[in-house]
């Protein structure tokens, strides 16, 4: 399951300049001379391989690659609801994430799954017609394999993936996309060292088709015209991953037709 | 609630709401349906707003206001008023003695406690000379029952990662409100740890952005001892220091952020400072931590209903404004509040 092993579109990039490195460096980056640690441009993101149907166990499942960033989700259910739920006519969503031992470069150093968790459902559950599968729930449950910056976006967007691959009724599939600001530059889709020494993160969720932010966190001190030039990177960004979701979604429609 | 009782508890308000969608003959209308002294319109600008909504009857069924029965009779669209950042009322920075700083903040029938204490800890090895900061905040079952046991653990999760991401700035501490270069004593072997703790007491809506000014409060009355540090040790050897019971240094504050949370009701409007009943009908919430030099230090979003680009960016310039506002208000309540302290020692 490398990258490279991908046939579909590997990178996409939400600058229209893109095929041209040289003269994607827009007059904002003063400090030219600094160079990614992926050689990446500031505005491209990483090759993105996404794929359907990782678990057979589940009813639905996906596998991202976003650079060094691995994600499983799978997705259980509807099943009825615990117990000690109470009645409710509109279904539940429930998200976990966990990460492996060997994610990160310090052995189990994450602490704060219910934190990532309880973000993964505020930015799925505006997607989902939760009515459509009353009085049960939906289990998603993300594991990190390894951790190479973007986690979470990566996480929504293959959770989205592996939703509309169980055939839960969406109003459209989710993409998320990061970006940090270092010094004075804004830096699209960070690897795990960039955002070690971000001054500040702004991630987007969104609906690409509906063109509807389900969920936007900003850390670090921002002007007004910087977000809004970060807002634009990432809907962009989003909407070409929505793309890439898609017709991800259509390969593996059509070979299982076969 | 009577129409009488309401009118009473309406005080001089308001604000927010979409001024530049208000044309003009909407406020003439405004004008000859509202009676009442405390329903108008002013335009953005004077320091006072009023707050504007618009109900859609379809889309907001449950009336409100009085005002928005008057209104009713025109059969759709209409505009109520209200509390403006309810202030914090002048409640008071309490010597809860056994922490270094603490503070009390009401809104409205939302009270909130902040508490601060400062431990001696070592560095982390990543950040050899910055202090610590933790942030944790706990439902008390006194504002509802249902916080009983581990009922208010999900609400105190998030109201502490809200708080966190706005007042603790990036990774790399740029944009935090708390500089935590000033919180180390001996760089990589001993700083201070800060424990800042809140405490939801009473809830009606609106809790981070109060728990954002008690917390800011208690900061300012934070006193942290000064250390003396013993010389002549070797590189390898942990410091003794020497904490002083008299000296005390005073935490800077400016830099702390308020939070404005503007909650998104029905279609088209939305409001600062909302009652719990207003938030039982909101579609989504959107808090934005704004500093004294007006630039946004952090950001969430409550509520899973998605919401244009344009409305954000709108949003966020309308809590702009009325950060303003609860910033120069929280100020001055601080200093009225430390005045009272010195006066009553």
């Amino acid at each position: 399951m490398a990258a490279k092993a991908g046939t579909t579109p590997a990178t996409y990039s939400p600058s229209p300049t893109t095929n041209n490195k040289k003269k994607n460096r827009t007059p904002l980056f003063s400090d030219v001379d600094w160079v990614r640690p992926d050689g990446r441009d500031f505005h491209q993101c990483r090759p993105a391989f996404l794929r359907t149907g990782a678990v057979n166990a589940a009813s639905g499942s996906a596998y991202a690659e976003f650079g060094n960033t691995k994600v499983i989700v799978s997705i259980f259910g509807p099943r009825e609801s615990k117990k000690a739920m109470m009645y409710s006519d509109i279904g539940r969503l429930n998200c976990n994430v966990s990460y492996t031992t060997f994610a990160t470069p310090v052995r189990s150093q994450v602490s704060d799954n219910k934190d990532i968790s309880s973000q993964l459902h505020k930015s799925l559950e505006g997607a989902i017609m939760l009515n459509t599968f009353p009085k049960t729930t939906v289990d998603v449950f993300a594991l990190v394999l390894e951790s190479g910056g973007c986690d979470l976006p990566v996480i929504i967007s293959c959770a989205s993936l592996a939703l509309a691959d169980a055939g839960i009724m969406m109003y459209d599939l989710v993409a998320a996309v990061s970006v940090s600001c270092i010094g004075k530059n804004l830096v699209i889709d960070p690897i795990s060292e960039e955002e070690n020494h971000q001054d500040g993160n702004l991630m987007t969720t969104c609906l690409p088709s509906r063109n509807e932010v389900t969920q936007l966190t900003i850390t670090g001190e921002w002007s007004t015209p910087k977000i809004h030039e970060a807002m634009e990177l990432c809907l962009d960004a989003c909407s070409k991953l929505g793309k890439i979701m898609r017709s991800c979604l259509k390969e593996s429609a059509s070979t299982s037709q076969e | 609630m009577t129409s009488e009782e309401r009118e009473s508890n309406c005080p001089t308000i308001v604000s927010v709401g979409d001024h530049r969608r208000i044309k003009q003959p909407r406020r003439r209308e405004l004008a000859m349906f509202t009676d009442r002294p405390w329903v108008g319109l002013r335009t953005f600008g004077d320091g006072v707003y009023w707050t504007v909504r618009r109900w859609c009857l379809q889309d907001h069924k449950a009336l409100m206001y009085s005002v928005n029965q008057t209104v009713s009779l025109l059969g759709q669209v209409i505009i109520s008023v209200r509390v403006a950042p309810r202030n914090p009322s002048s409640d008071v920075i309490l010597p809860y003695s056994k922490a270094n700083g603490s503070a009390r903040v009401k809104m409205g029938r939302t009270e909130v406690i902040a508490s601060v204490k400062a431990e001696l800890g070592r560095p982390s090895s990543s950040a050899p000379g910055k202090g610590k900061v933790s942030i944790f905040v706990d439902c008390s079952p006194t504002a509802a029952p249902q916080f009983e046991g581990r009922g208010g653990e999900e609400l105190s999760m998030e109201l502490s990662a809200a708080l966190r991401q706005c007042l603790l700035g990036g990774k790399s501490g740029a944009g935090g409100g708390i500089n935590l270069s000033s919180l180390s004593i001996v760089d990589g072997k001993v700083c201070w740890d800060l424990y800042i703790d809140g405490l939801v007491v009473s809830m009606d809506g609106n809790v981070l952005d109060a728990l954002g000014a008690a917390i800011k409060a208690a900061l300012s009355n934070t006193g942290i001892p000064k250390v003396n540090i013993a010389s002549a040790t070797t590189p390898d050897e942990q410091p003794e220091v020497d904490v002083s019971d008299e000296e005390f240094l005073q935490f800077d504050t400016t830099a702390v952020p308020v939070i404005v949370t503007l909650t998104k009701v029905g279609r088209h409007y939305y409001i600062a400072d909302a009652t719990s009943e207003e938030e039982s009908q909101m579609s989504s919430a959107v808090s934005v931590s704004v500093n004294q030099q007006g630039s946004i230090c952090g950001l969430t979003k409550r509520g899973g209903a998605g919401l244009d680009p344009s409305v954000i960016v709108d949003m966020i310039s309308v809590a702009k404004h009325v950060s303003e506002e609860l910033m120069n208000k929280l100020d001055s309540e601080i200093a009225a509040a430390e005045a009272m302290e010195e006066d009553s020692s």
